[in-house]
């Protein structure tokens, strides 16, 4: 049955039952991000913005990277990298990881040592807001 | 060559006039809507929607997408934002909103007040902006926005339904 020209200007039982309906997806909407989350296929690791080491995350192995205060050693473990020992005084960059999915990175700024997850879907662009 | 009559009968003309009228109006809305800045970009409170609402019980589905689509065009021309990135957000976003009010209209106008048929406009119009975003920027993690979004689709949706609800009950008394 169309509506031609017939309206209510009173909110009725069907408006709030469509309100906690639209709330119900929109807490259900937190979830949407988790479903197109991609793993990652390989880790780049960059010293100081020079890259240094590319390697698959396939394969289990630990890498020693020497920056300007020290050595971090990354670990490639079942698929995941993780920063298992830093010369930083804070060791955020332990507590960054492990990692899996593609675009996840972690950062050691003492050490100026970037891992960053590739492969997988999407591209590097940030935004543009207009 | 002569014209059928009724191409110029008087209702087809004064509805004509009507749609320039409100063309105007929409345009002026949308155009003052952009210049109005809030604290996150794309965040727009969706005053235009109002506009549709009212029209749409008066004039029909036909009549409001078409006052949808000169707006949306001159509007984000006149504050330069035509082929944006933003403007197909705008775009997507509202097309998606003007056809989710009209069908909720149609279907379920005798059930609904202005209050329902605003909030399926936009929380629609959110939806489908942050999916557009996403496969603008081709970044998954944008869709981490959506709960926001489609929260505050829920805050602008009942404020404007509300008001149009207002509008027309004042119209009818």
């Amino acid at each position: 049955m169309v509506n031609r020209g017939r309206y209510g200007t009173s909110p009725t039982r069907w408006d709030i039952l469509l309100l906690m309906v639209l709330i119900l997806l929109t807490v259900a909407s937190v979830f949407a991000f988790r479903l197109t989350k991609s793993q990652g296929t390989d880790i780049w690791i960059s010293v100081d913005g020079r890259p240094v080491g590319f390697y698959p995350l396939n394969e289990d192995r630990t890498i020693k990277v020497k920056g300007p205060i020290g050595i971090t050693v990354v670990r490639i473990h079942n698929g995941q990298a993780a920063i298992i020992e830093a010369p930083c005084p804070h060791k955020l960059c332990q507590k960054m990881g492990p990692i899996p999915s593609h675009g996840d990175v972690m950062i050691c700024i003492p050490n100026r040592i970037i891992v960053e997850i590739k492969g997988g879907k999407g591209r590097e662009t940030d935004a543009i807001t207009r | 060559m002569p014209l059928p009559d009724d191409r110029f009968t008087f209702e087809r003309i004064e509805k004509g006039a009507h749609f320039a009228l409100f063309a105007v109006f929409a345009i002026g809305v949308h155009a003052l809507e952009s210049l109005l800045t809030l604290p996150v970009p794309w965040l727009r409170l969706g005053l235009s929607h109002i506009v549709t609402m009212l029209l749409l019980p008066f004039y029909g589905s036909s009549f409001v997408l078409g006052i949808f689509l000169i707006r949306v065009i001159v509007g984000s021309a006149l504050v330069g934002k035509l082929f944006s990135p933003g403007f197909i957000l705008a775009f997507g976003g509202g097309l998606a909103a003007t056809l989710a009010m009209i069908a909720a209209f149609r279907l379920a106008g005798r059930v609904l007040s202005f209050w329902g048929i605003s909030l399926v406009g936009a929380w629609v119009h959110n939806l489908i902006q942050v999916f557009l975003a996403a496969l603008i920027i081709q970044q998954a993690s944008t869709l981490l926005l959506l709960p926001y979004f489609l929260g505050f689709a829920l805050v602008t949706g009942s404020v404007n339904g509300i008001l149009t609800n207002r509008i027309l009950a004042w119209k009818d008394s």
